[in-house]
């Protein structure tokens, strides 16, 4: 039964649904877990804008990302019955989602079947006879070419810290590791990443010479 | 000025989202000022991470993704309730039973028990023969209005009420045996009279 102060905190949002923003991810999962759907529907309006954009982060690609979205969801569903509402349902949720990502790329790239980041990334960017790829693509692109250089693990850990802003203890929750060892791999991650900008820029920046001296 | 340049690699790299070289370690600004690979390390890495951040418009999802999600969803979570009720409410009376339980027996187990003194009492009254592990502390000797104690040695032969105590070992044999015809004769006088 819900106290009045519950009712008037509760607002109707335009498609008719009661959202209740100042009840906890805890209490939401222990209704759900007592069959009430409509508690659940209110947990992936609160996270499914997030898991969206961490996903695509990985993907980059639209429909792939929703269909992993809505598969996490799913697990987190069945498996509510398994999550300790003394923690944190928010890490939680973000393991499930980053990991069944990064399976879903680990199984695609064991197949054979170049990913969208190998098929990104074995197009040869900087042809020398070509034009500077950056008058035709935007930076967006130019990154996502050179995250995909970086090795997996340090890849997850700059995305999750330093594109999506989680600190350094919620994405030890999300990738299960130490702080420490995230703090390692986010140092690693950062250098590697430096590195290989700084040769692609370079690079650009020669190619109009070696253009010009032709 | 020697500088371990690649030990300060991780260091830095740490803290390249600090706004200004101001909010660094003085330390690291030290190292900063004095060594110009670790400037040029420092430099381009900051370069690089304001790159990254520029490129960090995400996707946005449109719609949400609920109306699907909803039809994809198992049946509601009936089992599960059940076990959590179950969870809930019964392990706590379990738990609860069992420690009432454990302290009832600790509590049995250790009540002390008249059991032996009784034995004593009951063996007396009944005048039945005890064995030397049995014998009691003291008794009645012929005087039932005074208690005569003895100090018990090892006793070997069955006693019985009314045979003389162990004045056997107390007694030399010509006193015992003088003592044995005295009360014959008593009883013998006794008899005639």
């Amino acid at each position: 039964m819900k106290t009045e102060q519950a009712v008037n905190q509760d607002f109707v949002k335009g498609d008719g649904t009661v959202h209740r923003p100042h009840v906890s991810d805890a209490r939401l999962v222990e209704e759900v877990r007592g069959g009430d759907r409509d508690a659940f529907r209110d947990l992936v309006l609160r996270y499914e804008k997030k898991l969206y954009r961490v996903i695509h982060r990985f993907v980059h690609n639209d429909a792939l990302a929703e269909d992993l979205v809505q598969e996490t969801f799913i697990r987190i569903y069945e498996n509510l019955d398994q999550f300790d509402v003394s923690r944190r349902f928010g890490p939680w949720l973000f393991q499930i989602g980053v990991n069944l990502t990064l399976d879903y790329l680990r199984k695609k790239k064991r197949r054979g079947t170049t990913s969208l980041f190998s098929e990104i990334s074995s197009e040869k960017s900087l042809d020398p006879g070509a034009e500077d790829p950056r008058e035709k693509q935007d930076v967006n692109e130019e990154v996502r070419r050179v995250l995909q250089e970086i090795p997996e693990k340090y890849r997850a850990v700059l995305v999750l810290r330093d594109l999506e802003h989680f600190t350094s203890a919620e994405v030890a929750a999300i990738m299960k590791r130490k702080e420490a060892t995230i703090r390692w791999r986010l140092a690693e991650a950062r250098n590697r990443f430096k590195e290989l900008w700084t040769e692609r820029v370079k690079e650009a920046n020669e190619s109009p010479v070696e253009k010009d001296g032709e | 000025m020697s500088c371990h340049c690649a030990k300060n690699r991780n260091r830095l790299a740490l803290l390249v989202d600090r706004d200004s070289v101001e909010k660094l370690p003085e330390d690291i600004r030290r190292i900063l000022a004095n060594c110009p690979t670790c400037r040029e390390h420092y430099e381009l890495l900051c370069a690089a991470m304001n790159s990254l951040h520029q490129s960090g418009e995400a996707a946005r999802l449109e719609k949400s993704l609920w109306p699907q999600l909803a039809h994809r969803l198992p049946e509601p979570r009936v089992q599960g309730l059940r076990y959590h009720e179950w969870k809930q409410k019964f392990v706590p009376l379990f738990s609860v039973t069992t420690a009432c339980l454990a302290l009832l027996i600790v509590f049995v187990g250790n009540r002390p028990t008249q059991n032996e003194n009784r034995v004593y009492q009951t063996a007396i009254n009944r005048n039945t023969s005890y064995s030397p592990l049995q014998y009691p502390t003291s008794f009645n000797v012929q005087d039932t209005s005074s208690r005569v104690p003895y100090s018990i040695q090892p006793y070997t032969e069955p006693f019985t009420q009314g045979d003389y105590p162990s004045v056997k070992s107390d007694f030399p044999d010509a006193l015992e045996s003088q003592l044995r015809e005295l009360l014959r004769q008593q009883k013998f006088r006794q008899g005639i009279e």
